[in-house]
Protein backbone atom coordinates (compact mmCIF):
# COMPACT_ATOMS: atom_id res chain seq x y z
CA UNK A 1 0.00 0.00 0.00
CA UNK A 2 2.21 2.66 1.40
CA UNK A 3 6.45 2.36 0.41
CA UNK A 4 8.39 4.55 2.28
CA UNK A 5 12.13 5.38 1.03
CA UNK A 6 14.80 7.01 2.58
CA UNK A 7 12.40 9.57 4.11
CA UNK A 8 13.74 12.65 5.79
CA UNK A 9 11.78 15.33 7.87
CA UNK A 10 13.29 18.98 8.70
CA UNK A 11 11.61 21.52 10.81
CA UNK A 12 13.87 24.28 10.30
CA UNK A 13 17.67 23.05 11.24
CA UNK A 14 15.91 19.80 13.39
CA UNK A 15 15.58 16.90 11.83
CA UNK A 16 12.60 14.91 13.14
CA UNK A 17 12.66 11.70 10.94
CA UNK A 18 15.70 10.09 9.57
CA UNK A 19 16.13 7.65 6.76
CA UNK A 20 12.73 6.17 6.97
CA UNK A 21 12.21 3.13 5.19
CA UNK A 22 9.06 0.99 5.48
CA UNK A 23 6.64 -1.11 3.38
CA UNK A 24 2.81 -0.80 5.06
CA UNK A 25 0.84 -3.53 4.14
CA UNK A 26 -2.57 -3.23 2.56
CA UNK A 27 -5.44 -4.42 4.84
CA UNK A 28 -3.60 -4.55 8.36
CA UNK A 29 -3.27 -2.58 11.16
CA UNK A 30 0.54 -1.23 11.25
CA UNK A 31 0.76 0.68 14.58
CA UNK A 32 3.48 3.07 15.46
CA UNK A 33 5.07 3.19 19.29
CA UNK A 34 7.72 5.23 20.72
CA UNK A 35 8.00 8.00 23.50
CA UNK A 36 6.70 11.52 22.78
CA UNK A 37 8.61 13.26 20.69
CA UNK A 38 10.27 10.07 18.71
CA UNK A 39 8.78 10.78 15.63
CA UNK A 40 5.38 8.59 15.27
CA UNK A 41 3.00 11.17 15.00
CA UNK A 42 5.02 13.52 12.49
CA UNK A 43 5.93 9.92 10.53
CA UNK A 44 2.06 9.34 10.32
CA UNK A 45 1.10 13.18 9.07
CA UNK A 46 3.84 12.75 6.22
CA UNK A 47 1.43 9.55 4.97
CA UNK A 48 -1.23 12.48 4.01
CA UNK A 49 1.06 15.59 4.17
CA UNK A 50 -0.77 17.22 6.86
CA UNK A 51 2.69 18.19 7.41
CA UNK A 52 2.70 20.42 4.29
CA UNK A 53 0.76 23.04 6.70
CA UNK A 54 3.64 23.95 9.35
CA UNK A 55 6.34 26.78 8.00
CA UNK A 56 9.47 25.33 8.16
CA UNK A 57 9.19 21.78 7.41
CA UNK A 58 11.09 20.15 4.74
CA UNK A 59 10.99 16.70 3.52
CA UNK A 60 13.12 14.49 1.39
CA UNK A 61 12.95 10.87 0.16
CA UNK A 62 10.14 8.86 -1.32
CA UNK A 63 6.71 8.04 0.02
CA UNK A 64 4.29 6.03 -2.88
CA UNK A 65 1.28 5.29 -2.32
CA UNK A 66 0.18 2.04 -4.47
CA UNK A 67 3.23 3.00 -6.69
CA UNK A 68 2.59 7.14 -7.45
CA UNK A 69 4.39 9.61 -5.57
CA UNK A 70 2.45 11.35 -2.76
CA UNK A 71 4.77 14.19 -3.05
CA UNK A 72 5.10 14.31 -6.88
CA UNK A 73 2.17 15.21 -8.80
CA UNK A 74 -0.45 13.51 -6.79
CA UNK A 75 -3.38 16.12 -6.15
CA UNK A 76 -3.23 16.81 -2.68
CA UNK A 77 -7.04 16.99 -2.24
CA UNK A 78 -7.11 13.36 -3.91
CA UNK A 79 -4.63 12.13 -1.67
CA UNK A 80 -6.48 12.94 1.18
CA UNK A 81 -10.07 11.56 0.44
CA UNK A 82 -7.76 8.40 -0.14
CA UNK A 83 -6.29 8.69 3.30
CA UNK A 84 -8.64 9.69 5.83
CA UNK A 85 -7.67 10.78 9.20
CA UNK A 86 -8.62 10.39 12.58
CA UNK A 87 -7.28 12.56 15.76
CA UNK A 88 -6.48 11.90 19.18
CA UNK A 89 -9.22 14.51 20.54
CA UNK A 90 -12.90 13.99 18.89
CA UNK A 91 -12.92 16.97 16.92
CA UNK A 92 -16.61 17.05 15.69
CA UNK A 93 -17.61 19.83 13.49
CA UNK A 94 -20.05 22.62 15.53
CA UNK A 95 -23.04 21.12 13.73
CA UNK A 96 -25.38 18.12 13.56
CA UNK A 97 -24.51 14.44 13.48
CA UNK A 98 -26.01 14.13 9.85
CA UNK A 99 -23.64 16.87 8.32
CA UNK A 100 -21.04 16.21 10.26
CA UNK A 101 -20.54 12.89 8.38
CA UNK A 102 -22.46 14.68 5.22
CA UNK A 103 -19.55 17.24 5.12
CA UNK A 104 -17.10 15.78 3.39
CA UNK A 105 -19.41 14.21 0.62
CA UNK A 106 -20.77 17.74 0.67
CA UNK A 107 -17.59 19.17 -0.42
CA UNK A 108 -16.98 16.55 -2.81
CA UNK A 109 -20.33 17.67 -4.78
CA UNK A 110 -22.69 15.18 -3.47
CA UNK A 111 -26.03 17.20 -3.29
CA UNK A 112 -28.69 14.51 -3.53
CA UNK A 113 -30.76 13.95 -0.08
CA UNK A 114 -31.33 10.07 -1.11
CA UNK A 115 -27.44 10.03 -2.13
CA UNK A 116 -26.67 11.57 1.09
CA UNK A 117 -28.89 9.48 3.35
CA UNK A 118 -27.84 6.57 2.12
CA UNK A 119 -24.06 7.24 2.52
CA UNK A 120 -24.47 9.20 6.08
CA UNK A 121 -26.16 5.34 7.31
CA UNK A 122 -23.49 3.23 5.73
CA UNK A 123 -20.55 5.67 7.43
CA UNK A 124 -22.76 5.43 10.69
CA UNK A 125 -23.28 1.40 10.44
CA UNK A 126 -19.20 0.75 9.72
CA UNK A 127 -18.36 3.09 12.25
CA UNK A 128 -21.06 1.12 14.78
CA UNK A 129 -22.63 3.97 15.93
CA UNK A 130 -26.38 4.23 13.48
CA UNK A 131 -27.76 2.61 16.09
CA UNK A 132 -27.04 4.59 18.95
CA UNK A 133 -27.63 8.07 17.07
CA UNK A 134 -30.33 7.11 14.03
CA UNK A 135 -33.34 8.64 16.00
CA UNK A 136 -31.20 12.16 16.99
CA UNK A 137 -29.63 12.83 13.84
CA UNK A 138 -30.44 16.14 13.83
CA UNK A 139 -28.98 16.47 17.38
CA UNK A 140 -25.77 18.51 17.66
CA UNK A 141 -22.81 15.94 17.46
CA UNK A 142 -21.31 18.12 20.55
CA UNK A 143 -24.09 16.37 22.02
CA UNK A 144 -22.39 13.23 22.38
CA UNK A 145 -20.12 10.98 24.70
CA UNK A 146 -16.49 11.40 23.50
CA UNK A 147 -16.72 7.84 22.71
CA UNK A 148 -19.30 8.75 20.19
CA UNK A 149 -17.76 12.01 19.16
CA UNK A 150 -14.73 10.05 18.11
CA UNK A 151 -16.87 7.11 16.21
CA UNK A 152 -18.98 10.43 14.25
CA UNK A 153 -15.18 11.43 13.32
CA UNK A 154 -14.76 8.22 12.57
CA UNK A 155 -18.12 7.57 10.37
CA UNK A 156 -17.38 11.13 8.59
CA UNK A 157 -13.54 9.55 7.96
CA UNK A 158 -15.15 6.61 5.85
CA UNK A 159 -17.90 8.91 4.46
CA UNK A 160 -15.26 9.86 1.35
CA UNK A 161 -14.65 6.21 1.40
CA UNK A 162 -10.87 6.21 1.71
CA UNK A 163 -8.08 3.53 1.21
CA UNK A 164 -6.50 3.95 4.03
CA UNK A 165 -7.50 5.12 7.99
CA UNK A 166 -5.19 7.26 9.63
CA UNK A 167 -6.04 7.21 13.41
CA UNK A 168 -3.16 9.45 15.93
CA UNK A 169 -4.11 7.92 19.44
CA UNK A 170 -7.85 7.93 18.52
CA UNK A 171 -7.89 6.60 22.07
CA UNK A 172 -6.14 8.60 24.38
CA UNK A 173 -8.83 10.32 25.44
CA UNK A 174 -11.35 7.52 25.97
CA UNK A 175 -12.85 5.79 29.38
CA UNK A 176 -11.38 1.67 28.56
CA UNK A 177 -15.32 1.00 26.95
CA UNK A 178 -15.00 3.30 24.40
CA UNK A 179 -11.45 2.61 23.51
CA UNK A 180 -12.43 -1.27 23.19
CA UNK A 181 -15.43 -0.57 20.91
CA UNK A 182 -12.97 2.19 18.81
CA UNK A 183 -10.71 -1.43 19.04
CA UNK A 184 -13.20 -3.23 17.89
CA UNK A 185 -14.19 -1.33 15.36
CA UNK A 186 -10.99 -0.80 13.77
CA UNK A 187 -10.42 -4.54 13.57
CA UNK A 188 -13.49 -5.56 11.60
CA UNK A 189 -12.42 -2.00 9.63
CA UNK A 190 -9.49 -3.78 8.26
CA UNK A 191 -11.17 -6.42 5.72
CA UNK A 192 -12.05 -3.28 3.71
CA UNK A 193 -8.97 -0.04 5.03
CA UNK A 194 -5.81 0.23 5.88
CA UNK A 195 -5.41 1.15 8.82
CA UNK A 196 -2.36 3.44 10.37
CA UNK A 197 -2.35 3.79 14.25
CA UNK A 198 0.14 6.15 16.24
CA UNK A 199 -0.89 4.79 20.18
CA UNK A 200 0.94 5.29 23.46
CA UNK A 201 -0.62 1.87 24.63
CA UNK A 202 1.28 -0.73 23.58
CA UNK A 203 -1.23 -3.13 24.80
CA UNK A 204 -3.70 -1.50 22.31
CA UNK A 205 -0.62 -2.20 19.66
CA UNK A 206 -0.84 -5.94 20.94
CA UNK A 207 -4.14 -6.47 20.44
CA UNK A 208 -4.93 -4.96 17.32
CA UNK A 209 -2.05 -4.25 14.94
CA UNK A 210 -0.55 -6.82 12.59
CA UNK A 211 2.60 -5.17 12.24
CA UNK A 212 4.28 -2.48 14.63
CA UNK A 213 6.64 -0.01 14.51
CA UNK A 214 9.10 1.00 17.24
CA UNK A 215 10.14 4.85 16.82
CA UNK A 216 12.90 6.70 18.86
CA UNK A 217 14.95 10.01 18.35
CA UNK A 218 13.21 10.26 14.30
CA UNK A 219 14.53 6.70 13.77
CA UNK A 220 12.83 3.19 12.69
CA UNK A 221 14.59 1.36 15.07
CA UNK A 222 12.39 -1.65 14.36
CA UNK A 223 9.93 -2.85 12.47
CA UNK A 224 7.92 -6.47 11.76
CA UNK A 225 5.45 -8.25 12.87
CA UNK A 226 3.57 -7.47 16.28
CA UNK A 227 3.69 -10.79 17.87
CA UNK A 228 7.32 -10.48 17.59
CA UNK A 229 8.32 -7.15 18.57
CA UNK A 230 6.34 -7.86 22.06
CA UNK A 231 7.61 -11.57 22.84
CA UNK A 232 11.12 -11.27 21.23
CA UNK A 233 12.09 -7.97 20.10
CA UNK A 234 15.35 -7.88 18.07
CA UNK A 235 16.53 -4.93 19.38
CA UNK A 236 17.93 -4.34 23.08
CA UNK A 237 16.34 -0.35 22.83
CA UNK A 238 13.05 -1.98 21.67
CA UNK A 239 13.11 -4.61 24.67
CA UNK A 240 13.93 -1.48 27.16
CA UNK A 241 11.22 0.13 25.96
CA UNK A 242 8.63 -1.83 26.23
CA UNK A 243 9.44 -3.65 29.19
CA UNK A 244 9.37 0.02 30.90
CA UNK A 245 13.35 -0.09 31.48
CA UNK A 246 13.48 2.73 28.79
CA UNK A 247 16.22 5.86 29.65
CA UNK B 1 2.86 -1.48 41.60
CA UNK B 2 5.28 1.01 40.76
CA UNK B 3 8.09 0.08 38.05
CA UNK B 4 10.10 -0.98 41.31
CA UNK B 5 7.69 -2.92 42.96
CA UNK B 6 7.72 -4.42 39.35
CA UNK B 7 11.15 -5.16 39.25
CA UNK B 8 11.33 -6.67 42.78
CA UNK B 9 8.53 -9.21 41.53
CA UNK B 10 10.24 -10.43 38.69
CA UNK B 11 13.10 -10.90 40.54
CA UNK B 12 11.36 -12.40 43.39
CA UNK B 13 9.45 -14.79 40.80
CA UNK B 14 13.15 -15.99 39.90
CA UNK B 15 14.29 -16.82 43.38
CA UNK B 16 11.24 -18.33 44.56
CA UNK B 17 11.80 -20.76 41.75
CA UNK B 18 14.93 -21.76 42.29
CA UNK B 19 13.63 -22.53 46.11
CA UNK B 20 10.87 -24.60 44.66
CA UNK B 21 14.05 -25.95 42.29
CA UNK B 22 15.85 -26.50 45.65
CA UNK B 23 12.92 -28.56 47.64
CA UNK B 24 12.29 -30.95 44.29
CA UNK B 25 15.76 -31.55 43.95
CA UNK B 26 16.45 -32.66 47.67
CA UNK B 27 12.92 -34.25 47.65
CA UNK B 28 14.50 -36.54 44.73
CA UNK B 29 17.65 -37.04 46.19
CA UNK B 30 16.27 -37.92 49.53
CA UNK B 31 13.67 -40.32 48.18
CA UNK B 32 16.09 -42.42 46.35
CA UNK B 33 18.48 -42.04 49.84
CA UNK B 34 15.44 -43.76 50.98
CA UNK B 35 14.83 -46.38 48.48
CA UNK B 36 18.98 -47.72 48.43
CA UNK B 37 19.07 -47.98 52.42
CA UNK B 38 15.25 -49.55 52.80
CA UNK B 39 14.59 -46.19 55.18
CA UNK B 40 10.62 -46.90 55.54
CA UNK B 41 10.90 -43.86 57.53
CA UNK B 42 12.31 -41.25 55.60
CA UNK B 43 10.23 -42.44 52.43
CA UNK B 44 6.91 -41.38 54.73
CA UNK B 45 8.85 -37.90 55.09
CA UNK B 46 9.26 -37.53 51.21
CA UNK B 47 5.47 -38.58 50.87
CA UNK B 48 4.05 -35.96 52.91
CA UNK B 49 6.81 -33.12 52.20
CA UNK B 50 5.11 -33.42 48.41
CA UNK B 51 2.29 -31.08 50.21
CA UNK B 52 4.96 -28.55 50.80
CA UNK B 53 6.16 -28.19 47.29
CA UNK B 54 2.61 -28.08 46.29
CA UNK B 55 1.95 -25.17 48.42
CA UNK B 56 5.15 -23.21 46.98
CA UNK B 57 3.43 -24.12 43.34
CA UNK B 58 0.00 -22.12 44.58
CA UNK B 59 2.53 -19.32 45.88
CA UNK B 60 4.50 -18.98 42.48
CA UNK B 61 1.69 -19.61 40.25
CA UNK B 62 -0.70 -16.79 42.05
CA UNK B 63 2.35 -14.69 41.71
CA UNK B 64 2.50 -15.08 37.96
CA UNK B 65 -1.21 -14.24 37.36
CA UNK B 66 -0.96 -11.04 39.45
CA UNK B 67 2.00 -9.69 37.34
CA UNK B 68 0.01 -10.71 34.16
CA UNK B 69 -2.61 -9.10 35.23
CA UNK B 70 -1.46 -5.91 37.06
CA UNK B 71 1.86 -5.26 35.11
CA UNK B 72 1.10 -6.74 31.31
CA UNK B 73 4.44 -8.08 31.31
CA UNK B 74 6.25 -8.05 27.32
CA UNK B 75 9.32 -8.89 26.40
CA UNK B 76 11.87 -10.85 28.22
CA UNK B 77 9.74 -10.52 31.10
CA UNK B 78 6.58 -11.50 29.13
CA UNK B 79 9.22 -14.79 28.44
CA UNK B 80 10.49 -14.84 31.91
CA UNK B 81 6.29 -15.10 33.42
CA UNK B 82 5.80 -17.84 30.73
CA UNK B 83 8.67 -20.09 31.58
CA UNK B 84 8.45 -19.93 35.18
CA UNK B 85 4.48 -20.85 34.81
CA UNK B 86 5.53 -23.92 32.55
CA UNK B 87 8.76 -24.87 35.08
CA UNK B 88 6.71 -24.86 37.81
CA UNK B 89 4.71 -27.75 36.60
CA UNK B 90 7.62 -29.61 35.65
CA UNK B 91 9.18 -29.10 39.38
CA UNK B 92 5.54 -29.89 40.79
CA UNK B 93 5.49 -33.03 38.59
CA UNK B 94 9.10 -34.18 39.49
CA UNK B 95 7.85 -33.53 43.20
CA UNK B 96 4.96 -35.52 42.55
CA UNK B 97 7.07 -38.61 41.42
CA UNK B 98 9.42 -38.56 44.08
CA UNK B 99 6.75 -39.19 46.16
CA UNK B 100 4.97 -41.81 44.12
CA UNK B 101 8.33 -43.94 44.26
CA UNK B 102 8.62 -43.66 48.05
CA UNK B 103 4.89 -44.65 47.86
CA UNK B 104 5.59 -47.71 45.43
CA UNK B 105 8.33 -48.82 48.34
CA UNK B 106 6.65 -48.12 51.07
CA UNK B 107 3.33 -50.21 49.51
CA UNK B 108 5.84 -52.97 48.01
CA UNK B 109 6.80 -53.89 51.64
CA UNK B 110 10.07 -55.81 52.99
CA UNK B 111 11.30 -57.76 49.20
CA UNK B 112 10.90 -54.27 46.89
CA UNK B 113 13.64 -53.52 48.53
CA UNK B 114 16.66 -56.10 48.18
CA UNK B 115 16.04 -55.31 44.58
CA UNK B 116 17.73 -51.77 44.55
CA UNK B 117 21.08 -52.84 43.24
CA UNK B 118 19.31 -52.55 39.84
CA UNK B 119 18.64 -48.50 39.99
CA UNK B 120 21.62 -46.59 41.23
CA UNK B 121 22.92 -45.77 37.48
CA UNK B 122 19.69 -44.79 36.70
CA UNK B 123 18.95 -42.95 39.79
CA UNK B 124 22.52 -41.31 39.49
CA UNK B 125 21.52 -40.24 35.72
CA UNK B 126 18.29 -38.88 36.86
CA UNK B 127 19.51 -36.82 39.77
CA UNK B 128 22.61 -35.39 37.72
CA UNK B 129 20.40 -34.33 34.52
CA UNK B 130 17.84 -32.63 37.33
CA UNK B 131 21.05 -30.73 39.04
CA UNK B 132 21.82 -29.44 35.60
CA UNK B 133 18.36 -28.03 34.25
CA UNK B 134 18.13 -26.22 37.38
CA UNK B 135 21.63 -24.49 37.41
CA UNK B 136 20.78 -23.52 33.64
CA UNK B 137 17.97 -21.75 35.22
CA UNK B 138 19.62 -20.58 38.08
CA UNK B 139 22.59 -19.38 36.25
CA UNK B 140 20.42 -18.25 33.27
CA UNK B 141 23.00 -20.52 30.96
CA UNK B 142 21.11 -21.92 27.68
CA UNK B 143 24.32 -23.65 27.01
CA UNK B 144 24.24 -25.69 30.45
CA UNK B 145 20.11 -26.41 29.40
CA UNK B 146 21.55 -27.36 25.74
CA UNK B 147 23.52 -30.27 27.18
CA UNK B 148 20.40 -31.29 29.16
CA UNK B 149 19.50 -32.30 25.70
CA UNK B 150 22.61 -35.07 25.65
CA UNK B 151 22.06 -36.27 29.75
CA UNK B 152 18.35 -37.00 29.16
CA UNK B 153 19.73 -38.79 25.74
CA UNK B 154 22.05 -40.81 28.23
CA UNK B 155 19.22 -41.56 31.05
CA UNK B 156 17.15 -42.89 28.53
CA UNK B 157 19.64 -45.63 27.57
CA UNK B 158 20.19 -46.22 31.07
CA UNK B 159 16.56 -46.60 31.18
CA UNK B 160 16.64 -49.23 28.57
CA UNK B 161 19.21 -51.04 29.81
CA UNK B 162 18.26 -51.21 33.31
CA UNK B 163 14.17 -52.08 32.34
CA UNK B 164 16.23 -54.66 30.58
CA UNK B 165 18.16 -55.92 33.42
CA UNK B 166 15.17 -56.42 36.22
CA UNK B 167 13.06 -58.29 33.47
CA UNK B 168 16.13 -60.53 33.07
CA UNK B 169 15.73 -60.93 36.53
CA UNK B 170 11.75 -61.48 36.50
CA UNK B 171 12.41 -64.15 33.81
CA UNK B 172 15.09 -66.01 35.87
CA UNK B 173 13.20 -66.14 39.00
CA UNK B 174 9.86 -65.78 39.09
CA UNK B 175 9.29 -65.22 42.90
CA UNK B 176 10.98 -62.24 42.11
CA UNK B 177 8.36 -60.80 39.87
CA UNK B 178 6.24 -58.79 42.40
CA UNK B 179 9.63 -57.27 43.21
CA UNK B 180 10.49 -56.04 39.75
CA UNK B 181 7.45 -54.84 38.51
CA UNK B 182 7.43 -52.56 41.78
CA UNK B 183 11.37 -51.53 40.20
CA UNK B 184 9.85 -51.10 36.90
CA UNK B 185 7.83 -48.66 38.23
CA UNK B 186 10.89 -46.89 40.08
CA UNK B 187 12.62 -46.34 37.07
CA UNK B 188 9.51 -45.29 35.31
CA UNK B 189 8.99 -42.63 37.41
CA UNK B 190 12.76 -41.93 37.06
CA UNK B 191 12.85 -41.85 33.52
CA UNK B 192 9.39 -39.48 33.74
CA UNK B 193 11.35 -36.81 35.96
CA UNK B 194 14.16 -36.95 33.35
CA UNK B 195 11.83 -35.90 30.63
CA UNK B 196 10.51 -32.95 33.30
CA UNK B 197 13.95 -31.87 33.49
CA UNK B 198 14.62 -31.62 29.67
CA UNK B 199 11.20 -29.52 29.44
CA UNK B 200 12.62 -27.47 32.09
CA UNK B 201 16.07 -27.00 29.79
CA UNK B 202 13.49 -25.99 26.95
CA UNK B 203 11.50 -23.50 28.89
CA UNK B 204 14.95 -21.46 29.96
CA UNK B 205 16.22 -21.11 26.34
CA UNK B 206 12.72 -19.91 25.68
CA UNK B 207 13.12 -17.57 28.60
CA UNK B 208 16.61 -16.19 27.19
CA UNK B 209 16.22 -16.36 23.95
CA UNK B 210 12.55 -16.82 22.68
CA UNK B 211 13.52 -19.75 20.85
CA UNK B 212 11.40 -22.92 21.22
CA UNK B 213 13.69 -26.16 21.24
CA UNK B 214 13.04 -29.90 21.86
CA UNK B 215 15.40 -31.52 24.16
CA UNK B 216 13.66 -35.13 24.45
Amino acid sequence: MFEVKNLNLFYGDFQALKEINMHIPKNKITAFIGPSGCGKSTFLKTLNRMNDLIDGCRITGDVRLDGEDIYGSMDVNLLRKRVGMVFQKPNPFPMSIYDNVAYGLRTHGIRKKAKLDEIVEKSLRDASCWDEVKDRLKKSALSLSGGQQQRICIARALAIQPDVLLMDEPTSALDPISTVKIEDLATSLKERYTIVIVTHNMQQAGRISDKTGFFLHGEVVEFGDTQTLFSNPADKRTEDYITGRFG
Amino acid sequence: MTRNNYEESLKGLYHDTITMAGMVENALIQAMKAVSKGDDALAHVIIEGDAEINAKYDEIEAKCVNLIATQQPLARDLRLVVSVMNIIVDLERMGDHAADICSMMVEAGGDAWSGTEFIPEMTQHTIDLVKKAIDAYAYNDSELAEAVRTMEQEQDEAFHATVERIVCDMEQEPSRVRRGVTLLFVVKYLERIGDHAANLGESVIYSLTGRHEKLN
